[in-house]
């Protein structure tokens, strides 16, 4: 279920620790979001760069802890931080124009499948997955790695905003602030993400 | 009446919650009656948390959190 974009108690009493040093939150608060990070870092900037990404952003964040305004949940906040110190790289490398690029690659038209009416094509068969269950299609290794790969090779926008709903179960408010695009431009991402994916699983069931 | 074109271009949003009221009951009544959309928009749900089941629920590796921990000590014992 995605998560509530506000701050809990518990959360203040640990920025305030976090700004005074306390190596048991510190402890607390890597093990908690490294896993996290990691997945959306590798998102954007691919695998090879995602820890670098993940040891500067921890930097930005504990110098920054001071100047938190709490306008959203801490998870969210370093998600954030995650996201600009990635694209900084990205532009470093060259490479931003392809986590800018909402239009690059996969797109979700498949208009060939629909006659002029908008009605399935009658050659367009859709039937039931033999992998139809969550469970039964992550079971299947060689599933499970075509669809990590494909993940993998989706454009980072798209990627990202796959991972962050559909992985870390995030709200859009909260998406929208990470990626700082509008809510409209991540639901686009992640149907054409979403269409991918599930035409990898589609194609499995067809063999 | 919504097309079977228009169910897939907006099962994301249907699946998200993300329509209007009247989309989404015009979608439940095309869901209803289309074999077809009804196989999809399944398919789609089933991907969407097929996806949830590849996080890594795994807490990193006790030398990255150790490294990692005393590279922020030290950045915190110098900004104090």
């Amino acid at each position: 279920m995605p998560t509530t974009d506000r701050q809990t108690p518990d959360e203040s009493e640990l920025i305030q620790r976090l700004i005074a040093g306390d190596e048991t939150s510190f402890r607390t608060v890597v093990r908690q979001y490294y896993p996290s990070m990691h997945a959306f870092a590798r998102a954007i900037i691919g695998e090879s760069l995602a820890e670098e990404v993940i040891q500067e952003s921890w930097v930005s964040v504990i110098r920054a802890l001071p100047d938190f305004e709490k306008r959203s949940s801490l998870k969210t906040w370093i998600l954030r931080i995650v996201s600009n110190t990635a694209k900084n790289r990205l532009r470093k490398e060259s490479r931003l124009v392809s986590f800018e690029d909402l239009g690059s690659a996969a797109d979700d038209s498949n208009d060939d499948w629909f006659d002029t009416r908008g009605h399935w094509q009658a050659s367009q068969a859709m039937n039931a997955w033999h992998h139809a269950l969550p469970e039964d299609i992550i079971g299947s290794d060689q599933l499970r790695s075509q669809i990590q790969h494909t993940l993998s090779a989706l454009p980072p926008q798209q990627q990202a905003a796959v991972v962050l709903r559909d992985m870390e179960g995030l709200g859009f408010e909260e998406i929208c602030k990470i990626l700082d695009v509008s809510e409209s431009n991540v639901r686009v991402l992640l149907h054409r993400g979403r269409c991918r994916l599930r035409a990898v699983i589609d194609a499995y069931n067809r063999t | 009446m919504l097309s079977c074109k228009d169910v897939t271009h907006k099962s994301s949003d249907y699946i998200d919650n993300k329509l209007p009221l009247i989309s989404r009951w015009q979608m439940r009544l095309h869901i209803f009656m289309c074999v077809r959309c009804a196989e999809y928009i399944r398919q789609m749900r089933a991907t969407v948390a097929s996806i949830g089941l590849l996080k890594d629920r795994n807490e990193p590796a006790q030398a990255v959190i150790d490294e990692t921990v005393n590279n922020l000590l030290e950045i915190s014992k110098k900004r104090s």
